[in-house]
């Protein structure tokens, strides 16, 4: 009883499910790792860069 | 706390490889719907879950108000919780929204209906990205106190949510679980469903405490600049700042 039918409307409508659900958690674990390495500068380094007088 | 969260994401995602072999392999596919019934396996435990990271926001968000004052430090970690919880909320609900539109358009034939429980559902996810919104638009000192007395608004609606398929009967399937007599699930379905509901309880878990580590490094580097900043505008001859160091700094995520 094993899936088999992946070329029917409900294979290609479970692809969609299952791959929707990899991508919005998969992109949300890149969005979270994004900001980690974005706050990896040191309060000094940002100032550096930064072009606002402090 | 590093390898307790390393071990943690690998056992989610070994639990995570099982339940997609059990609902894809294993489950026989639903008498009534054929496979499309499998959809069922990701799309109620991610609605069910995505009912109840709001209370973790809702509690979070209460300790932040009643703490804001007399202890401003737990009180900020009772924030970085909060906005770790309505992220994870806002993930959740989208994939129960889009799990269950998916669901409909081939079932149905239709991608969405006005009835209690998708409205209900669309009006909780809209709640809480109007909520993070609010953390991320809003340019007063008091975004936080903004934002918790939002959360308690918004909590509001998870139980109107969790009962509009009791109290009004419209397109949405009935109620499966607690549903009353005659309702429940075949014993040959539920392996599958455990799996999935373990698994992406895990996730979430493992998702929670990583936005709240995010959130208490973003916390600490804002001390960190503004106490720079201030010893600079207060130049040389006065003692330097010192801002209250975060005690659990050294078991961050």
């Amino acid at each position: 009883m094993r899936f088999d039918g992946w070329n029917t409307i409900e294979g290609r409508h479970l692809v969609y499910v299952y791959g929707s659900v990899i991508m919005i958690q998969g992109g949300y674990v890149l969005y979270i790792a994004t900001q980690w390495l974005k706050l990896r500068l040191t309060p000094a380094d940002a100032q550096k860069k930064s072009t606002r007088p402090v | 706390m590093l390898p307790i969260g390393i071990a943690w994401l690998f056992a989610s995602i070994a639990v995570l490889a099982i339940s997609f072999r059990e609902a894809l392999f294993i489950v026989p596919s639903d008498a009534e719907q054929g496979n499309i019934g499998r959809v069922l396996y990701w799309h109620v435990p991610h609605s069910a879950l995505s009912l109840v990271f709001p209370y973790i926001n809702l509690i979070a968000s209460l300790v932040y108000l009643y703490l804001r004052k007399s202890k401003p430090t737990a009180a900020l970690i009772a924030d970085a919780w909060a906005i770790a919880a309505a992220e994870i909320t806002v993930v959740y609900g989208t994939i129960c929204l889009v799990t269950g539109s998916l669901w409909g358009r081939a079932v149905w034939g239709i991608w969405w209906a006005w009835d209690a429980r998708m409205t209900s559902m669309l009006l909780l996810w809209l709640l809480y990205v109007a909520y993070l919104m609010t953390r991320r638009l809003s340019a007063t000192g008091q975004t936080s106190t903004v934002a918790a007395v939002l959360s308690v608004f918004a909590a509001i609606d998870v139980p109107i949510v969790y009962m509009s398929i009791r109290w009004w009967r419209t397109q949405h399937p009935a109620p499966v679980f607690f549903g009353g007599p005659g309702t429940g699930l075949d014993a040959s379905m539920k392996p599958a469903l455990n799996w999935s509901f373990l698994a992406f309880a895990m996730w979430g878990v493992f998702l929670l405490a990583l936005r709240f580590a995010l959130e208490r490094r973003r916390q600490l580097a804002e001390s960190s600049a503004v106490e720079s900043a201030l010893n600079i505008a207060l130049g040389p001859e006065t003692p330097p700042l010192r801002t209250p160091k975060f005690p659990e700094r050294r078991n961050a995520f």
